[in-house]
């Protein structure tokens, strides 16, 4: 068996896909590695940018991406196919955010991320990526930054973001039309003075 | 920059920087199977950031149950030496060649592996024990005698001491077996290979020698040899005659598995039903089709031209193929007047720039072109299909056609720009869509920057495609997608939606069907010179009004206001319902009292009637429930 390591812009919000997920989690239920190994490949990127959108920390936001599958692994036969798959799966990952974000309140060891060289490793990585990065980092509030992330990343619709995130839906729409507004001004500054 | 631009950065940006903790999610699954697994106990293994990291990557497990390591952290040990028979096998070593771990990167890979645990052993040793549990196996014998040996390392002196080694060590440990084996040992030098490696699941060396004979057989693919045993590899390397120069190889692959050239070529002939007399020509080679070791048997008669593919292992006949080809004397030597086959075969290939072992489906014949007499010379070159017509006397080019091989893409050599049709076919395939698959398709010519393109669009049930095609080459300069939101009606070539768009689009967008609210309406609108529908809805609890665009069918606005069920007084008794309520309640009647007061009111999302009045020296104050009229709170008191 054989674990591609890609980077692919998969869209999973259509139903085939949500389908495709359910069935990925029903494996992983029976203890199917290949069913996580499949669901690992196609969420990993949305938890994990979903993780860093709330706590803005590249390790915590790692160690809960881990900590996510684990769980998911575990609770994988308590999971009702309601066809919100990555609902499920990000509803996981928020909480054990939040539950890392309580135990840092005790411990207080908040290391101000350094964008630029967290990033140097990755050869992928463009200057434009490490920008925008660090822009949803510092120019967004964190809602506004969650809500871009949910909808760019884990191409969620508004409405599923509303539920996810307990707002109403009115109130994500203008979030989000300010934090792409906010992103896109300092996008075309950042061109300017090149 | 359009949102969907942006979003896409944002996605790729992001998707970029996750890192892949699969592995160790694996491992941990299995460690802690049956056991939430605490928060607090994961976290220091990354507080160390980077050094954990490496310090990680070099301690890569064998978990023996079907799992196979991710292929980027391995390039962290100071020499990596990999076998491939069949069974695939990594050996890390540490600067004194001694092992650090094994690793199987196939199932018959993890079989020969079996229990060994060879941490620190000597490498000849470990490369011993492997190669004899190989031969225990079954893996190595007489029929299948080939092992590929690759060694990557920093160091290339060391690689190369590395190479010779184990070539000399396997050589001599196979021969006290009584196995003639054949061994070729390479370097590792093409990291470009590892795309293949990795999609195929293959060792970097299998792919970097598959990669090589695909290069020398513009027939092979690498998707047909990835599936092959390494004996059947060195096979057609060896038949193929292909460059070994930069590689170590001892001894014969074995073909002993292969039922042998003569018997093939009788084979063939039996099954075409021609006599061995009857054959001008005959030759045959060991090929590959199709992912079989096949003999590829070509022979002539004199009236026709025949190639059967035989099956190697089982003398099973393939495939074959036949041709009118007048093998008349004319074809070596020229006949009269005319140049001869052979003469228009060269002037083709010539013209063409290519080498006869560069193209494939090499046919040549004799026609009569309205009386002129010329030979057809068609062939294929990796990418292009070549018709060629030459005159039979002069030996001049008469016609040239050349067609992409590349779904049917006509790249005319003459004109200097495709069609738009052509463009329209081409962003179309890109897609893997058919014309009648799509709506809206629009091309339209452009230029960019210089460069003359085509931007063809069109919608697809799920997605918006734009895509940019060279007007010259043909070839994709750019792709956009964009999914279509579920129920949100692409626009159709006219500027505006319709009023029952605006309506589907706001219904969406609450979440509501049509059959589950009432008094809808829709009115168009002007909004400061954006024109725009006001769609308003009533759903049980709630009233809607949301402006949509006409043009783009965005949604502009959105007002939302809880439905006061006081306005539909039809659910509430009533105010004098609820004052006769309260002053009953009070054992009075409706002359005795005054001053009387009613106010609906929201009690916590209750809606009820306070009721006040006066009676005598008496202050009254009434809560009643004003769906159902019960007295919730009251109070009496002396009206001083």
């Amino acid at each position: 068996m054989l674990f591609l390591y890609t980077t692919s812009e998969k869209e999973y919000n259509t139903v085939s896909d949500r389908k495709y997920l359910d069935s990925c989690i029903a494996q992983i239920s029976n203890k199917s590695e290949e069913g996580l190994a499949e669901l690992y490949k196609l969420t990993s990127s949305s938890v994990y940018a979903y993780a860093l959108s709330i706590l803005k920390n590249t390790f915590d936001a790692e160690d809960i991406m881990h900590d996510c599958y684990i769980n998911i692994y575990h609770s994988a036969d308590r999971y009702q196919s309601s066809g919100k798959p990555m609902a499920w799966i990000l509803t996981i990952a928020k909480n054990l955010c939040f539950q890392k974000l309580r135990e840092k309140k005790k411990v207080s060891d908040i290391l101000d991320e350094n964008w630029e060289s967290l990033l140097m490793d990755n050869h992928a990585i463009t200057v434009e990526d490490k920008l925008l990065i660090e822009k949803c980092m510092r120019i967004l509030t964190d809602e506004e930054r969650q809500i871009v992330v949910l909808h760019a990343v884990a191409d969620f619709k508004h409405r599923e973001i509303a539920d996810l995130m307990d707002l109403l839906l009115p109130t994500v729409l203008s979030k989000y039309n300010r934090a792409v507004k906010k992103l896109k001004l300092e996008l075309e500054k950042e061109c300017e003075m090149e | 920059m359009t949102d969907k631009q942006l979003n896409h950065k944002i996605n790729q940006a992001f998707s970029k920087v996750t890192p892949d903790c699969l592995d160790s999610v694996l491992k941990d699954c299995k460690e802690e199977k049956g056991e939430m697994i605490a928060m607090t106990n994961q976290t220091n293994r990354r507080q160390w950031g980077k050094l954990i990291a490496v310090a990680a990557s070099i301690v890569l497990l064998i978990t023996g149950v079907g799992f196979y390591g991710n292929y980027h952290l391995n390039h962290t040990a100071v020499s990596t030496v990999s076998l491939d028979v069949n069974p695939a096998i990594e050996m890390k070593l540490n600067k004194k060649e001694r092992v650090l771990n094994v690793i199987p990167l196939n199932e018959d890979g993890e079989k020969i592996i079996g229990d060994m645990d060879f941490k620190n052993s000597d490498l000849d040793v470990a490369v011993n024990a492997l190669v004899g549990s190989m031969l225990k196996n079954g893996y190595l014998s007489d029929i299948s005698n080939s092992i590929l040996v690759s060694v990557d390392g920093a160091d290339a002196q060391k690689s190369a001491a590395i190479q010779q080694e184990l070539s000399a060590e396997i050589d001599s440990f196979m021969k006290s077996q009584g196995m003639d084996v054949a061994i070729v040992s390479q370097i590792v030098d093409n990291h470009a290979a590892e795309t293949i490696a990795e999609k195929f699941g293959l060792s970097l060396g299998k792919a970097q020698f598959i990669e090589k004979l695909v290069a020398a057989n513009p027939r092979y693919t690498v998707e047909a040899l990835a599936g092959m045993t390494f004996n059947e590899l060195n096979v057609l390397a060896q038949t193929s005659k292909m460059d070994m120069t930069d590689m170590n190889s001892t001894g014969k692959a074995s073909q002993k598995a292969y039922i042998g050239q003569d018997r093939a070529e009788a084979i063939a002939l039996a099954h075409a039903g021609i006599a061995r007399a009857d054959v001008l020509k005959l030759k045959s080679d060991l090929e590959t089709e199709q992912g079989m070791m096949v003999y590829d048997v070509d022979f002539n008669t004199r009236n026709m031209e025949y190639e059967v593919l035989v099956n190697a292992e089982t003398g099973g006949i393939v495939s074959m193929t036949s041709e009118k080809d007048y093998l008349d004397q004319d074809d070596v030597v020229p006949e009269g007047n005319y140049i001869g086959k052979e003469a228009a075969k060269n002037i083709a290939l010539n013209y063409a720039g290519l080498k006869e072992s560069e193209v494939k489906n090499l046919i040549c014949k004799r026609d009569n072109d309205d009386g002129v007499i010329c030979y057809e010379v068609e062939f294929d070159s990796k990418t292009t299909e070549y018709k060629i017509v030459v005159d039979a006397k002069t030996g001049k080019i008469l016609e040239a056609e050349t067609d992409k091989i590349d779904n049917d893409i006509i790249v005319k050599p003459s004109t200097s720009q495709i069609s738009e049709k052509d463009a329209k076919s081409i962003a179309l395939n890109y897609a893997g869509l058919k014309e009648s698959e799509v709506k809206n398709l629009t091309c339209k010519r452009d230029d960019d920057d210089g460069v003359i393109c085509y931007e063809v669009e069109f919608d697809s049930k799920t997605t918006e495609y734009k895509i940019v095609v060279d007007a010259k080459t043909g070839k994709i300069l750019e792709a956009e997608t964009d999914k279509i939101d579920n129920d949100i009606i692409v626009k159709p070539s006219t500027s505006q939606i319709s009023e029952k768009d605006a309506k589907s689009i706001a219904l969406n967008y609450a979440g509501l069907k049509e059959s589950e609210v009432k008094n809808l309406t829709c009115k168009r609108d002007d909004d400061d010179g954006v024109i725009c529908y006001e769609v308003k809805f009533d759903s049980k609890t709630t009233e809607y009004d949301i402006v949509v665009d006409a043009k783009t069918g965005k949604i502009l606005e959105v007002e939302t206001e809880k439905i006061d069920d006081a306005s539909s007084s039809a659910s509430n008794i009533g105010k004098q319902s609820a004052i006769n309520a309260a002053v009953n309640h009070a054992g009075l009647r409706a002359s005795e009292v005054k001053h009387v007061k009613c106010e609906l009111d929201d009690d916590d999302g209750m809606l009820v009637y306070e009721v006040e009045f006066t009676s005598g020296r008496y202050e009254y104050s009434y809560t009643i429930d004003a769906l159902k009229g019960a007295v919730l709170e009251y109070e009496k008191e002396i009206d001083d």
